[in-house]
């Protein structure tokens, strides 16, 4: 433009007098040139803006469905809690799917049409009985027949944005409401289906009703306008931009018919901010501030977004509640206003509370470490590319029950622990995870605990030596080797030097100082005794022990030092979990997964996890293991276990403590849960803690909370139950009650069996 | 490196191990007979018993000896070992009619030939009742059919693996086992498969 205007002006120079008529029409001509390369610019822009109208759709990240089927073990307030996190809203009779009442043992539900990876379960009616934990019947409220077996929709826990960090749920042109139509025109462009794109009449009435008003009750921008400066513009308020806008408008209304500019602007106006991530389009902000689909809400909640349109932030109901509250039910008093609503259907509305709900269950902040372990799972299947823009639906193995007892359980329990031993609070930190160690699925993690917990996910990437937890491993390998070793195989437990590679002595010592003298394996294993495992694990070879660590899901067999036999290997609990996920198992290794099923989200495209094992080791010896860390949190190392759970079922565990007591880790499992729990302080300095001390209780309280079922002790077929005594020399016989064994007896004592 | 804590029992206990040690092998008597052992979870096939005094066996299992019900375990036994002290163990439950439920979709996805769709029903199942013998079976027979050995071989030894197995189940699965073998061209492993199932006790 400049160098035009200079050239004009030297031109005028040359030139001198008595031509300025003349250069006046050049000018226009040349201006109005420019207009219509401005405007075609313009068209083009438009196009083609509008022609890739698509957005980038966020991946949806699920927890777990849960199955109802009679028998089931829930409780009436399980199915509840899960339902609310699902976004369903309690009634006193139910309307709408998305609705569900309860009367003490009973619940119904209106189960919302939901798009599962195999198909889409259809809206049923359901009514639940419950008898204390236990689902006793399940029936189909329309049609009275008993259910078999209906899934609940999961909760979503998380998303995957795009780099625009747009975070959107997309409405389909038939899934906009009516009543949220009629709110969007009543309020923002009552002229809507009459104007070109401006509607001068429009501007005139807003400056008028606002003046008499003495605040912006309307705005002058069409709904055109608006998509307009939400698809192409920045919010700066300038008369070109307006010009802009309104030409643009006016462009897009050539383009699209009044039903596709509103579909349009229904997904694209901007509704809100959560951290770094805008909220745009009304699908999105009725998930993020009522914890439903946008077919779900009332009038009174789709008035409420509407009153957002005008200023998101200003009207923000979280933190200016009275405000959103006047401004929801002047959007009702326009739709009586312009005849959409009777008096009474707005009365009714206005009525109602905000009906908000809090932090929404997907936020970022919820679950950081189960999503990041979700997102490394991802990157093995998807593309960064496809993970935020083509709408994937991610179902996860993620129990929030589970996450939730966990995260409590650590937070209690280091506060406990923090005030007990005058430890200066906050400083303690812990990570957890916990895994159904019969499929393999992570079913909750914890990385850490506090405030910038989500920072630095301790379960999968710290890795710490593991100490005692390494012992099963020795033990298994000796009962692998056929019957050369049993439960009862005497070891020596005294004192040893060992010399090693780079000339040193190495003497183990054992953690209360003392020597035992010969004792048995059981012993040796359940009471984590030092030198008899490392004279045993020398016998067998570390290298071996090593390799039987990698057969059991570790990526790589560490060196096998002497030192590894007590445990100097640095894994990260997630690693722990793995090798004791096999060990629980009975020997069937299978990878730990998060991902069950990826839907494209026009149901395409599945991609779905298939349970996939493979034996490591005998389930013989892995049972007589199991039977030994039952035995150590009964009467050996871990005794305070059943205390501490409140219940005296046997639940096999191992402690591990590290140097100094840098290290407390606790490994246990049930009837289908392994928890594996790592305490410790992140400078690595020593907290004074035993695994039994810091661990332990973090895994029994969240294990407590989870409510969890012993370990059945059903021993594989080649396991038999001994009875076993022993005889001291003059002695009585002396029973050991039973011991599991395999194989046959290597031996009687005839003196001790006929007592 | 942890801290044993020794109770008084087992501080008694270990007073005489050393000796009773000396005198090793241990006394393993069978256990038969205990009170309380009609209660137990005894796979069908394992009904025989046999004394005490077994000379060792190598190879396929014959009759089994008999499993004490975790129950059994007298208050007196000195030495606290896990499964004894434990209450009676869940019986062999009746299959929820969830899990029948989709045991009949996985028939209709079999039938079909839909060999991925039947697995996902399977696994479904299995999220139920992971230890139900006969659905790693029917997971392990649809392994095969997708040609997948090495799972169809891993899922039929889960199957036999579990004492809730029964012995037609456990049959069937030695079988399965031969067959993914056979497949993968190891015959020697096989053969000893089907010797494993031809010596299941029915």
């Amino acid at each position: 433009m400049r160098a035009r205007r200079s050239a004009l002006s030297r031109r005028g120079r040359w030139l001198r007098a008595g031509r300025a008529a003349g250069a006046g029409t050049l000018v226009a001509v040349l201006l109005g040139c420019v207009l219509a390369a401005y405007l075609t610019w313009l068209e083009m822009q438009v196009r083609q803006r509008l022609a890739d109208l698509q957005w980038e759709l966020p991946a949806r990240v699920y927890a777990r469905p849960i199955d109802l089927y009679a028998g089931a073990a829930l409780s009436a307030a399980d199915l509840e809690r899960h339902l609310r996190r699902a976004g369903y809203q309690r009634q006193e009779s139910i309307g709408i799917p998305g609705d569900y009442a309860r009367s003490g043992d009973r619940i119904s539900a209106y189960l919302r049409e939901f798009a599962y990876w195999d198909g889409v379960e259809p809206p049923r009616l359901l009514e639940v009985r419950f008898a204390g934990r236990r689902i006793i019947s399940l029936r189909d409220t329309r049609s009275g027949e008993p259910a078999a077996l209906q899934r609940v929709d999961p909760p979503l826990v998380g998303r995957i944005v795009p780099r625009s960090n747009e975070n959107r749920v997309f409405v389909p042109a038939s899934g906009i409401p009516p009543a949220l139509r009629d709110a969007i025109v009543a309020v923002e462009d009552r002229q809507f289906f009459r104007h070109r794109g401006v509607d001068l009449r429009g501007i005139l009435r807003a400056l008028w009703v606002n003046l008499r008003a003495g605040e912006v009750e309307q705005g002058g921008s069409t709904l055109t306008q608006q998509l307009v400066k939400n698809l192409f513009l920045s919010p700066d308020r300038t008369l070109a931009r307006k010009l802009n806008e309104a030409a643009m408008a006016v462009l897009v209304e050539w383009h699209l018919d009044k039903e596709q500019i509103l579909w349009a602007y229904v997904n694209e106006v901007y509704l809100g901010q959560q951290g770094a991530t805008a909220v745009h389009g009304f699908g999105t902000a009725a998930e993020y501030y009522f914890g439903r689909p946008l077919g779900e809400l009332r009038l009174h909640q789709l008035a409420l977004l509407v009153a957002l349109v005008r200023g998101a932030s200003h009207y923000d109901p979280h933190r200016h509640p009275e405000r959103a509250r006047e401004r929801r039910d002047l959007v009702l008093r326009l739709m009586q206003d312009g005849g959409f609503l009777s008096a009474a259907e707005g009365d009714a509305a206005s009525r109602r509370g905000l009906d908000i709900v809090g932090k929404p269950t997907w936020s970022r902040e919820r679950h950081p470490a189960f999503m990041d372990l979700v997102r490394r799972d991802l990157r093995e299947l998807y593309s960064v590319q496809q993970l935020a823009s083509t709408g994937l639906r991610i179902f996860t193995s993620l129990d929030l029950d589970a996450q939730e007892a966990v995260d409590a359980g650590i937070e209690q329990v280091l506060k406990r622990i923090e005030a007990r031993r005058k430890i200066k609070p906050g400083s303690l930190q812990a990570a957890a995870l916990v895994i159904d160690y019969t499929t393999g699925e992570v079913v909750a993690m914890a990385g850490g605990r506090g405030a910038g917990a989500g920072d630095f996910n301790r379960a999968l990437t710290a890795r710490r030596p593991i100490g005692s937890l390494v012992k099963p491993f020795v033990y298994l390998e000796a009962l692998g080797q056929g019957n050369r070793f049993n439960l009862l195989t005497p070891l020596d437990d005294s004192p040893f030097e060992l010399k090693l590679d780079d000339g040193s002595l190495w003497k183990p010592e054992n953690y209360d100082q003392r020597q035992h003298g010969t004792v048995t394996m059981l012993e040796a294993l359940s009471r984590s005794y030092n030198v008899a495992t490392v004279r045993l694990g020398m016998e067998l070879g570390p290298v071996r022990i090593m390799k039987l660590l990698q057969r059991s899901g570790l990526r790589y067999a560490p060196k096998p030092l002497p030192s590894t036999l007590l445990g100097a290997i640095e894994l990260s609990p997630l690693e722990v979990g793995q090798v004791y996920q096999t060990l629980a198992n009975g020997g069937f290794s299978i990878p730990l997964s998060t991902i069950r099923e990826a839907v494209a989200v026009n149901g395409t495209g599945l991609t779905r996890h298939e349970l996939s094992m493979s034996q490591s080791f005998e389930p013989g010896p892995a049972f007589l293991i199991a039977h030994a860390l039952a035995e150590a949190t009964t009467g050996g190392t871990g005794k305070a276990l059943p205390g501490l759970l409140g219940q005296s079922g046997h639940f096999p565990g191992k402690t591990g403590t590290t140097n100094d007591l840098r290290d407390s880790w606790f490994a246990g499992y049930g009837d289908r849960y392994l928890g594996v729990v790592w305490a410790g302080l992140d400078s690595n300095n020593s907290m004074g803690l035993t695994g039994a001390a810091g661990a332990m209780p973090v895994w029994a309280e969240t294990m407590r909370r989870l409510g969890v079922e012993p370990w059945p002790g059903v021993p594989p077929p080649d396991v038999r139950w001994m009875r076993a005594s022993a005889v001291p020399i003059g002695g009585a016989c002396a029973d050991l009650g039973y011991i599991p064994y395999i194989g046959a007896p290597v031996g009687v004592l005839s003196g001790c069996n006929g007592g | 490196m942890d801290n044993p804590v020794i109770s008084g029992v087992q501080k008694a206990r270990r007073a005489f191990i050393p000796a009773g040690l000396l005198l090793l092998p241990v006394l393993l008597a069978s256990c038969a007979g205990l009170p309380g052992s009609s209660k137990q979870q005894v796979p069908a096939e394992d009904r025989s018993e046999s004394g005490a005094g077994v000379p060792p066996s190598i190879g396929p299992p014959g009759p089994e000896e008999t499993f004490p019900p975790p129950s059994a375990s007298p208050a007196a036994a000195p030495l606290p070992a896990a499964a004894p002290e434990q209450p009676d163990v869940a019986p062999v439950a009746a299959r929820p009619p969830a899990v029948s439920a989709l045991l009949q979709r996985a028939d209709v996805a079999e039938k079909a030939g839909k060999n991925a769709e039947a697995a996902a029903e399977l696994e479904r199942a299995l999220r139920i009742s992971p230890r139900d013998g006969e659905l790693w079976l029917r997971l392990g027979r649809v392994r095969l059919r997708q040609r997948q050995w090495q799972q169809a071989e891993s899922t039929g030894l889960k199957c036999v693996s579990l004492a809730e197995s029964d012995a037609p189940t456990r049959q069937a699965a030695w079988e399965l086992i031969g067959s993914a073998r056979a497949a993968r061209g190891d015959a020697a492993g096989a053969a000893a498969a089907r010797r494993r199932a031809a010596a299941v006790i029915p």
